[in-house]
Order: structure tokens, then sequence, then C-alpha cells
């Protein structure tokens, strides 16, 4: 029986949270049990040195973050109230017979236990943090963040979403006040003494902890923010945009409605946010900079694609706003064709596509006449012309098919995990998404060993160009059949007009892709370009063929075929 | 002996030896029914009895793993456009998007559905006092389920499915709902599929009625049959009895004492010589409730 180990309201908590989020302490333990392995793999002559400890911490400092994190979302120790619309301390334990001050105490005291736990550990066998940073002040920041956390989590339950803002910005703070006492060896002040920050930290934590319980026991007996505060900033503001009045000719066009509605139209979003928050004032504030507006140009360009991928995990669900994956009785019992469901999606992504674009294309076709200072871009394209026969075409043309391009890798950032979310199945959701960090971790941990790589020493294997672009290339070829026998595989059930359209795009994209690549590659043209931009020259010719197979890579919708499959299966078969 | 099922010709709705297993616990155990074109067609079964089950079967949410459902003779997982064109479906907690405002929801639904009648809508919505302007997620669980049955309803289904849509209301929607079963049916041909915990709900709007008790069919066919074939009986026994005596037949059998109720399935005749060899009278019997007889199945078959 349960109430027979749970003997006290507390262990009943303890189990609840432990119950719930088991999973996440796990994985925090076998990070930091692998952290561990994976120090004692570096050479003891780079472990026990201060550059070695420098050049660990990349990989250390990602460690112990995510141990860390694990941590802290394991102590978002919340739940949907649904009468009054928001998230907030798990609106069950309300009618427990336990007086308030113990719910709040005792997942703030877990909190502080678990964290600080990983922390000591962490701490013992690899000090991540800064030599100028002492173990026991960075032990009584992190418990007192983890007071703090869970205190806004609860407090500002109605505000959901701005919590998380409110969390980045106290957790930045945090870092700011993490090196005030390494200040104090600059300037003579007792205000910057550790022991100052930890009486001061104590003292906030207790206020945090009053602050934590009087919230929840005001909205246990029934005060507080009825409505998401978000929610209805949004709704005022959509109230004033203009609506759709007329009737849909179709409940094709129907479903475009909705999905642009609910994930469609948030990429041209948030990029206009970033455009105009980020981007406009810092092209003002830099025109003046000679080498900045070739920066500010790169990220501009690259931040639909770095935006279209987190973006694109939401898209690839049936309900971008949704947790579950399933798909809602409200729109599986939609009398709409599956397949027809995923051309709809596919559409929407390319119109959020080419508005993103466009968009970009409208700031740059401001920025660039008026404020920027062209004189860097300006040798770039003196490069180019000179490379290109003193001919300003192929630049137009080189620019046309860069725009493509990324515009083509955009959308397939957006719709390339359709079968994978719209599958309903959470392990290979979350797996994917996993994959990803993985990858970071690993080309962290590779570019770690690389650099630590004593200076002078010979490399385990001598540098040959060829035989790596030989072997690479054989993969990539590899790479090419395997991604055209699963094209030709997954698309077997898509109906036929369907992949005549198809057929026709990935022609059209494929000639156009291997056209620019060509022009780019084939006259050194990248070579050119990375000299202005102070890189290393490298033999782009040798890289031709390569590309070649990387652009046939690229183009075939090999997983966007089974994506009616997918959805099918989720749909039909809950 | 089984009251007789309906037949299969001209069916709605077409089960045969559907059986669906989650894990280890069997959901539906070879039901096979058939729901007839025209009138209301009751489904009673308490919780987890395989209602909701049997009816995301028929709009085609779960793919028959064992048997064939058919809907308007054609397979709801391979053909959702015409299956689903026809149905208009209603539950319990209808998922509507909440983000949607009701006159949204109007002209979303409309898309789909090439019968709707705008008129109608509209007159159902201003009937239920639904602000056009007013999203879902600002309505009442009440105007949430008028919501969803304004757009099950304006198309003028085919058939109209609803999986225990008043649970949880207040009389008045119940009331609300109720109507819509029986203006539906007073379209021609129309069918209702109509499953609920409220039995009297049942009893008052429906020609046939079926009944889930742990994944099996227990009884499909007429109500008026149904009811003939079950009797209630007073027995009185000269002396008090200890426990509940072995009535043959019998469902159920509660009282105390020298009087207790029986309810059963045999012929009026038998239940007096049943009587007579038990050493007891019968002192009344009647036709029993849809209630009662749901009531004596769960009881049967409880451990």
């Amino acid at each position: 029986m349960i109430g027979e180990r749970l003997p006290s309201p507390l262990s009943a908590l303890a189990w609840e949270i432990w119950r719930q989020k088991r999973w996440w302490f796990c994985l925090s333990a076998a990070l930091t049990i692998a952290a561990y392995v994976l120090n004692l793999c570096f050479p003891a002559a780079i472990r026990y040195t201060v550059t070695g400890y420098d050049r660990l911490l990349p990989i250390n400092g990602f460690m112990v973050a995510g141990a860390l994190l694990l941590i802290f979302g394991a102590f978002n120790y919340t739940g949907f109230n649904p009468q009054k619309e928001w998230t907030g301390l798990p609106y069950h334990l309300f009618t427990l017979p336990v007086k308030t001050v113990v719910l709040v105490t005792v997942p703030l005291a877990l909190g502080v236990l678990a964290v600080e736990t990983v922390f000591v550990t962490w701490a013992k066998f690899a000090s991540t943090f800064h030599e100028r940073i002492s173990a026991p002040w960075m032990a009584v920041l992190i418990g007192a963040y983890m007071i703090f956390y869970q205190t806004i989590l609860w407090v500002l339950a109605a505000f959901r979403s701005l919590r998380v803002i409110t969390l980045a910005l106290t957790g930045t703070s945090f870092v700011g006040v993490a090196f005030l006492p390494a200040f104090g060896e600059y300037i003579s002040s007792p205000w910057l003494s550790e022991g100052f920050g930890m009486a001061m930290m104590a003292g906030l934590v207790v206020v945090a902890f009053f602050i934590a319980w009087s919230g929840v026991a005001r909205q246990r007996f029934g005060g507080g923010q009825r409505r998401n505060i978000i929610r209805a900033w949004l709704d005022w503001a959509e109230d004033r945009l203009p609506r759709r009045e007329r009737p849909f000719s179709s409940g094709a066009n129907a479903q475009f409605w909705f999905e642009w509605r609910r994930s469609g139209r948030l990429l041209p979003l948030c990029l206009a946010a970033i455009l105009i928050v980020v981007v406009l004032p810092l092209s003002w504030h830099l025109r003046h900079e000679p080498g900045a507006v070739v920066w500010i140009l790169a990220w501009t360009l690259a931040t639909p694609m770095i935006l279209a991928v987190p973006i694109g995990k939401g898209f690839s669900k049936p309900d971008f706003w949704s947790s579950s994956l399933s798909v809602s009785s409200f729109l599986a019992t939609r009398p709409l064709a599956t397949g027809e469901w995923i051309v709809i999606k596919m559409k929407v992504a390319a119109l959020s596509t080419i508005l993103t674009w466009t968009l970009v294309l409208a700031f740059l076709s401001v920025w660039l006449p008026l404020w920027a200072n062209l004189d860097s871009l300006n040798s770039v394209r003196v490069v180019l012309w000179m490379v290109h026969g003193h001919s300003v075409y192929p630049q137009y043309l080189l620019a046309s098919f860069g725009f493509f391009a990324v515009a083509l890798i955009t959308w397939k950032f957006l719709v390339n995990g359709l079968w994978i979310g719209l599958s309903g199945r959470r392990r290979l959701f979350v797996g994917s998404a996993a994959l990803y960090g993985f990858i970071c971790l690993a080309g962290m941990i590779t570019l770690t060993t690389v650099t630590n790589r004593e200076e002078g020493a010979e490399p385990p294997t001598p540098y040959d160009p060829d035989r790596l672009v030989a072997t690479v290339q054989w993969i990539v070829a590899g790479a090419v059949m395997a991604k055209f026998g699963l094209a030709a595989w997954s698309w077997r059930s898509i109906r036929r007009c369907r992949v005549q359209q198809y057929l026709w795009l990935w022609i059209g994209g494929t000639v156009g892709l291997l056209s620019g690549a060509g022009l780019i590659w084939s006259d050194g043209t990248l070579s050119a370009l990375l000299m202005v931009l102070g890189f290393p020259p490298i033999d782009s010719l040798r890289l031709a063929s390569l590309l070649v197979f990387s652009a046939l890579l690229t183009i075939p919708l090999a997983r966007l075929g089974l994506a009616p499959t997918a959805l099918a299966s989720n749909r039909h078969a809950r | 002996m089984k009251p007789p099922s309906p037949s299969s010709a001209d069916a709605v709705v077409s089960v045969a030896n559907l059986s669906r297993q989650f894990g280890a616990k069997l959901v539906l155990n070879d039901i096979s029914l058939h729901v007839p074109r025209g009138g209301v067609f009751g489904l009673v079964g308490e919780n987890g009895a395989g209602k909701t089950t049997l009816i995301k079967h028929i709009l085609g949410l779960l793919r028959a793993e064992q048997g064939v459902v058919r809907v308007f003779g054609l397979d709801p997982v391979a053909e959702p456009v015409r299956v689903l064109g026809r149905i208009g479906y209603l539950s319990e907690q209808p998922d509507l998007p909440g983000w949607m405002r009701m006159e949204e929801l109007m002209r979303y639904t409309q898309a789909f559905h090439p019968n709707w009648d705008a008129d109608y809508a509209e007159k159902l919505r201003a009937q239920f006092g639904l602000n056009p302007t007013a999203r879902l997620h600002t309505l009442s669980k009440g105007q949430r389920a008028k919501a969803g049955l304004l757009a099950a309803q304006a198309h003028r289904p085919d058939l109209l499915l609803l999986d225990e849509p008043s649970s949880g209301l207040d009389p008045l929607v119940r009331r609300d709902i109720l109507e819509a079963v029986i203006r539906t049916v007073a379209d021609e041909g129309r069918t209702v599929f109509f499953s609920s915990h409220l039995l009297e709900e049942i009893e008052r709007v429906s020609d046939h009625v079926a009944m889930l008790h742990h994944g099996r069919l227990v009884f499909c066919g007429l109500l008026d049959d149904i009811k003939a074939h079950y009797r209630r009986i007073i027995l009185r026994f000269a002396t008090a009895q200890a426990k509940p005596p072995e009535v043959p037949g019998a469902l159920s059998v509660t009282g105390a004492g020298r009087e207790w109720a029986v309810v059963c399935r045999r012929g009026p005749d038998e239940h007096f010589i049943g009587a007579a060899n038990l050493g007891a009278s019968v002192v009344d019997e009647h036709r029993t409730s849809l209630s009662e007889i749901f009531v004596a199945h769960a009881e049967a078959d409880a451990p």
C-alpha cells in the first residue's frame, strides 16, 4: 500500500516529485557519471594543469550546466489549473490537509538539497567554475537561485511564458553577482566581499521564501490573477488586427488558415521581432564600423535558418502549441485526407519561408543603401568582379542562387521533422531533439580534443587531404544512394499527381543548386571570399565534387515522404 | 435468450466481430452490431465498458485490429473524407480550439461540409446564446458543449455521434442536447448514435439500445423488445431468508428478510413456477426500466 510507505506529507510530496521527474534525476546522474569517465579519459597532464582545466572548461561547463539544468527542470513542480488558466503549484495539493508552509517548504528544501548534491559532486572531480569564484560562494548562489526559481514559477503562475524571461533575467543577474567578489581584488570595498554576498543572499532567500509562502497561500484561498496575462495581451493585440470575414472556399483552404494561425506566421513574426529589436539598432549603432556590416549581414542571413530549427520542431507536431503529440479529436474528425493535410503543412511552411525572406530582403534593401558602411562589402564585390571576368552579372546570379538555397534550407528545416512530430511518438520526438544536443556536445568534445593536442606534437595520423576527400566522397556517395532508396520507398504511397509535382520541384531545385555550386566553387570564388574575411585559403577545386554530392544529398525529400504514413498511424490508431 | 439484434440491411454502422486490446486489457471483445438508418441508437455501459473505444472505431480514430467496421458501407480509416463528411461528432469534452472565435469555428467547420446550413447554424447560435466574437476558451463548459453541438449539427449530418455529451452539464444544456437529438431524427433518414450514462435520457429518446459491459455486448435491439424481455418480480417468503435466494435465470436479487426483488429475463409463467419451487409467492411483477436492466447486468457480472 502506498499509504503504508508514505507515513508523512513530507515523504508523500517528495515521492510525488521523484515519481513525476525520476527520469530527469536519472539523466542528471548519468550526465555526471559520463562526465567523470570522460575527464578520466584525458591524460593527467591536461587535467591537473591550469591550461588543461581551461581547455576542458567547455566540456565540463556544458555538462555541469546540463546536469544542473536537469535538476532545475525536475523541480519545475507545477501543474495546470484549468479554472484559473495558469500553471502554478499543483492545484490538487491545495485540497490536502497540509499547511501551506509545508507545501512550499518541502519542494524548496528538496530542490536546494538536490542541486547542491550535484554541484558538490562536480566540484569534487571537475572544478568547472572560474578559479576566481570560490566553491562555497557558487554553492550559495546555486542554492539561492533554486529558491528564487521555484518562487518565480509559483508566484508568477498567471504569467506563464513571461516567467521564462523573468527566470532568464534572474539567472543572468546571478552570473553578474557571482563575479562581484572578484572585483574586490581591484576595488577595496566591504560590499564586494564573499561574506557580505553570502549574507545578502541569505536575506534574499528568506524574503523569497515568504513571498512564495504568501503567494501560494493567496492562490490556495482564491486569490491571484485569474487569466493568463500574456494570452490576454495577445488576444487584445489580435483583436486590433483585421480578421477574415469571408467563408473559406474549401476544407483545404480552411485548414491552411488553421495551420497558418497556429504555426505558420511564427517564423516571420519572430524574425521581424529580431530585426526590429536587435539587428536594426545594432546596424545603426555600428554604422561607422567598416567590418561590422559583413558580420551583421551574415547573422541576418543566418537568423531565419537558425530560427527555423526550433520552430520546425514545433511545426512538426499536430498542434504547435500543444504539449501532446496526439492528433486532437477535433482535428482528427475533419473530413480531410491525411496526405492533403501534409501538403497543407508544406504550403504553410513555404509561405512562412517566403514571407520571412521577403522581410530579410526588405530590411537589407533599406539598411544597405541608407546607413550601412559598404567598404568591406565593396571589397568583396571587387574580388568577385575580378574573378568573374570583370562582369557584374555573376554577382547577381550568385546572390539569386544563394537566396534560393537559403530559402530552401529554411523551408526544409521547417518540414523535415514532420514525419517525427506527426507520428505521435514522444520517444522519437524527444530522441531527435536529443540527437541535435548530442551532435553539439560531440562537436565540442572533438574541438576540445583537437585544440588540446600539444603544440608541435604529431597528429595520430598524418594529414592527407586527398585521402580525406576520397573517404568523404565514398561516405557521401553511400549516403546519396541510401537517401534515394529511402525516397523511393517512402514516396511509394503518395498520390501520383503529388509525386509529379514533387519531381518538378526537385529537378528545378537540384539544377539550381548545382549550378550555383558550380559557379561558387569551380572558379575559386569561395577562396577569394574567405581571404577577404581573413580566413586561410582553401583549395576549392578539390571540394567541387563533394559539393555536387552534397547538393544531391540535400534535395531528395526522402523523410518527408514518411509524413503521411506517420500522421495516418497517429490519426487512426490512437 | 438474447433479444434480436437489428439486421445489417440498410445499416448506417455495421460492426462485425470487433475486438480491441490496449496492452493486456481487452477493451472490446468480439462486438457485432448494426445501427439502422433513422432513429436514435442508444449505447449504455459503465465507465470503462468500451463505449468511447467503439465510437472511436466508428469515427476511424482507431483502426480495427480484429473485425470489421463499416460506416455508410465504407471503411472509416481508408475513406475518412467520405465518412467524416457525413458525420457530426460531439464528445464529452469537445476539444475545440480555444483560440478560435465562435464565428471562426462556424466558418472553419462550414468549409468542410458542403451541406452546411448557414441559416440553421445562425439560428442555433442565437438560440444557444453564443457570442460570435467570443473566443472558445472564454466560454463556460456548457457553452462549449453548445458550440460543439452547433458545429456537429449545422451541416445536418446523416449520422450524429454523441459520446456522453451531457455528462457534467446542467439540465438546461442537457435539454438542448436532447432537443438536438430529436431535431436530427425529425430530419428524414438521419440517425443519432448516442452514448450516455444518463439512462433516463437514453430511454426517453432511443429506439434501439445496446449495452456494453467489460467490453462485451450484453444486449442490442429495439428498446421496447429489450424491456419486454425483462421482468422485475417481488418474491415473498414464508420465513425471513438469511441470504439472497438462488432464483434460476435471475440477473440480480436484492432485498432482505421475507421480501426479495428479482430482475430476470424469463416469461411471466416461469416466475410463478420458479417462485413456487423456492417456497415463495410472487406478490408483484412489472416491466423493468432500462436503468434496472443496466444495474442488474452490471451487478450480475460484478466480482
